[in-house]
């Protein structure tokens, strides 16, 4: 649209605007006017917010780190303005604000509640930030009201929080409890299983095994040291006679006599044969050759291999080599019996490991599922008091996720449009209300306001006669002119008039 | 009209109805008062000197146009529009005025606007029968019908009182007679004739076949193509002069 068709446009909308002046003043009053009454009922806006910092933390994650995945909160905000918003909490906003029996209808409450989700905000400002804003028609409903919906809602969520810890903390205590149960009865199961065989483990039958050989092994040895013990005192015995002879009585006088004699000559060498002492010397030696000669005498008499009489002792020994060898004997058969109580019992343990061979696969799955469970018992017991730990530290106020960053303030100023705002906007808005009509009719008017237009029809143009301006439509025009100028300066003059009592506060 | 009276005051121009048609001599037709150069802006109407040479031109231009379209020779040109307050009557009595500027020619302005009469102001003095009375009424002569202005060589025939049944009269052989009748006796008489709209009236398309010739007024917002499209097909091309955008 090049600038002489733009110029003619403009004088087209002007003789438009020109042909209905009156209407136009008048939807320019109505229109200036009804704005300014719409300013002078606008509410003012006083808008607060409070910013709160969301920790991105979670209870069961590190409970839980391998046992369970977790799903991981990314968008905070959305989180947080659906709880804000969620009927839950604006409830409790609402009933903490006008007190339970605020409203008469759940209607009435339930556009109360809409009310306060429209008029809060909620606005991720990132890095966990999460700004909330209020805005009411005075500051110190807008303060309060806001300072209420962030309390509620870190009261709220510090509940959640608790609650949601407690959860986990019930959750592991319950797994525990079946995983306890569990490992009762697979202890259960072993125990019956054992009750019932008796054969012990392999390891055991082998330990047994070994010590049985390794005993039998012992024996044998020791019966055959016994067996050589035994042919040794045997030989030994018959070398030895069972009784000792008078001879040896014989020997042992003879050995007195030569002693007493040598006593006997030493003193003779001093003493004279009357000396008492020799003379009790001879007598001595006289009764041992008496004693001698009866020996010999009975030796003669007896002879070798007679009748043991009184005088004859047994050998001492042959007695002992005899006793020896009973004692060997008797070991010996002792060791025997044992060998074969061994062997005996050798053989029921290798019966006793074939059974145990064959009750292997049972016995091993019980015991795998019983060391299976125990381990992840004792694991879940130890989670059990993390889970614990956390809970008491959420009772304790220790693992709030969200905190107030940034409390709000009561607003000192209203935001939004003032009633200056209308006022000034208002005969704006009537001419540009006016004149977009005019210009919204010419566009959407089919009849023809440009002679160019005919040129489409296949029809000669005669002529394009121009408004004639006669010195009466001249003088007309003026006073039109003037009329409208006045009216509008009254309607100005009305406008602003209404304007300064409104802000004076007359109306 | 170099013998306009430019001081004279209107109220003394007002003298007495001077009825015309009668001579054979242009110079000698009884011609009245004139009107002066006020009256004449406040009817809207060009004049020779004056200071609208703009507006003067386009009528000349006009004049030319449609004098070449007839050869020269004198015709009847009905002005009509697409709707009511579309400037026919303005377009009509500047066009007559414009051809009676010169002084060998005549024009004769015709008011069959039955709804919108307009022409009596340009009589000067009391307007009496018109045609409607002419074609109803027996015993009427035309030269009764027929009027002076305050315009050299400009003769009107006002609407008359007797509008019932205008079409029928319209349509008639005395009407027909009318027209042949003031057309014949002088051929340098142009024939005007300000007509209803075309696409509202039944007149205006009964006259347009009395008439040589159509001009089809086009004002400012006052006609979508589609209603000059209709005019155009009721009037009929070869009859069409053309169009003229009245702003």
């Amino acid at each position: 649209m090049d600038f002489a068709l733009l110029v003619r446009y403009v004088n087209v909308i002007f003789r438009e605007i020109w042909q209905r002046k009156l209407l136009c003043l008048f939807g320019f009053t109505v229109i200036s006017f009804t704005v300014l009454i719409v300013g002078l009922f606008w509410p003012s806006k006083f808008q607060t917010s409070a910013t709160i910092f969301a920790d991105n933390q979670n209870i069961l994650k590190p409970l839980l780190d391998k046992q369970a995945a977790q799903s991981k909160v990314q968008n905070h905000t959305k989180v947080v303005r659906d709880t804000i918003q969620s009927p839950r909490i604006l409830k409790t906003v609402i009933d903490n604000l006008y007190g339970p029996d605020g409203f008469e209808s759940a209607a009435e409450l339930g556009l109360a509640i809409n009310e306060l989700r429209a008029k809060v905000s909620i606005k991720g400002i990132g890095a966990g930030h999460i700004k909330i804003a209020y805005s009411d028609s005075t500051s110190e409903d807008s303060y309060r009201v806001i300072n209420e919906v962030v309390d509620v809602f870190i009261r709220a969520s510090t509940d959640e929080q608790r609650a949601e810890s407690r959860e986990a903390f019930l959750f592991i205590d319950n797994q525990v409890k079946q995983y306890k149960d569990q490992l009762l009865l697979a202890e259960e199961r072993l125990k019956d299983f054992r009750s019932l065989n008796f054969d012990g483990r392999d390891g055991d039958v082998d330990a047994s095994i070994s010590r049985i050989r390794s005993q039998i092994e012992e024996l044998k040895i020791s019966i055959d040291e016994d067996n050589t013990a035994v042919g040794a005192i045997k030989t030994q015995l018959t070398n030895e006679s069972e009784y000792s002879s008078q001879k040896h009585k014989a020997d042992v006088y003879g050995e007195r006599l030569g002693a007493l004699e040598t006593t006997r000559n030493n003193l003779l060498l001093t003493y004279t044969e009357d000396y008492p002492d020799v003379v009790s010397l001879t007598y001595q030696i006289e009764d041992i050759r008496n004693a001698i000669r009866d020996a010999e005498e009975n030796n003669k008499k007896v002879g070798p291999n007679k009748q043991v009489d009184k005088d004859t002792v047994l050998n001492p020994l042959y007695q002992e080599l005899r006793s020896r060898l009973s004692i060997a004997q008797t070991g010996m058969q002792s060791k025997v019996k044992r060998l074969s109580a061994l062997q005996g019992l050798m053989g029921k343990e290798f019966e006793r490991r074939k059974r145990i061979a064959e009750r292997g696969a049972e016995e091993s799955e019980l015991t795998r599922d019983y060391t299976v469970t125990k381990r992840i018992y004792e694991d879940m017991l130890e989670r059990k008091e993390k889970a614990r730990l956390s809970m008491t530290l959420n009772i304790e106020g220790q693992g709030v996720t969200y905190r107030v960053q940034e409390p709000a303030l009561p607003p000192l100023n209203p935001v939004g449009l003032r009633f200056l705002h209308f006022v000034l906007l208002g005969p704006i808005v009537g001419l540009l209300v006016v004149v977009g009509l005019v210009v919204g009719f010419v566009l959407v008017d089919q009849r023809i306001r440009f002679p160019e237009r005919l040129q489409e029809l296949d029809v000669a143009i005669l002529a394009t006669i121009p408004h004639i301006k006669t010195s009466f439509t001249k003088r007309m025009v003026r006073m039109d002119m003037i009329m409208c100028m006045v009216l509008s300066v009254l309607i100005m003059a009305a406008y602003i008039g209404l304007a300064f009592a409104a802000r004076l506060g007359m109306i | 009209m170099t013998d306009n009276l430019k001081n004279e005051p209107p109220s003394v121009t007002a003298l007495q109805a001077v009825h015309s048609g009668s001579n054979s001599e242009i110079d000698r037709m009884g011609e009245v008062d004139q009107f002066s150069a006020k009256e004449l802006e406040r009817l809207k109407l060009i004049n020779g000197q004056k200071t609208n040479v703009q507006t003067l031109n386009i009528f000349r231009e006009l004049r030319t146009q449609l004098l070449r379209r007839n050869h020269k020779k004198n015709f009847v040109c009905m002005i009509t529009s697409i709707c009511h307050g579309g400037g026919t009557s303005y377009v009509a009595t500047n066009m007559a005025s414009v051809f009676a500027l010169d002084k060998t020619k005549t024009s004769l302005l015709i008011d069959a606007n039955l709804y919108a009469p307009s022409l009596d102001q340009l009589i000067i003095g009391e307007s009496g029968v018109g045609i409607t009375d002419y074609l109803s009424r027996v015993g009427l002569d035309i030269k009764d019908v027929v009027y002076a202005t305050g315009v050299p060589r400009l003769r009107v025939v006002p609407i008359g009182d007797n509008r019932e049944g205008a079409a029928e009269y319209f349509s008639s052989e005395k009407m027909q007679h009318f027209i042949n009748e003031i057309r014949s006796r002088y051929i340098d008489r142009y024939i005007f004739i300000d007509s209803p709209p075309v696409t509202d009236s039944s007149e205006a398309r009964i006259l347009t076949e009395i008439a040589d010739m159509v001009v089809l007024v086009v004002p400012h917002g006052g006609a979508t193509m589609d209603q000059i499209e209709t005019a155009i097909n009721v009037i009929g091309k070869d009859k069409l002069a053309g169009l003229v955008y009245n702003n």
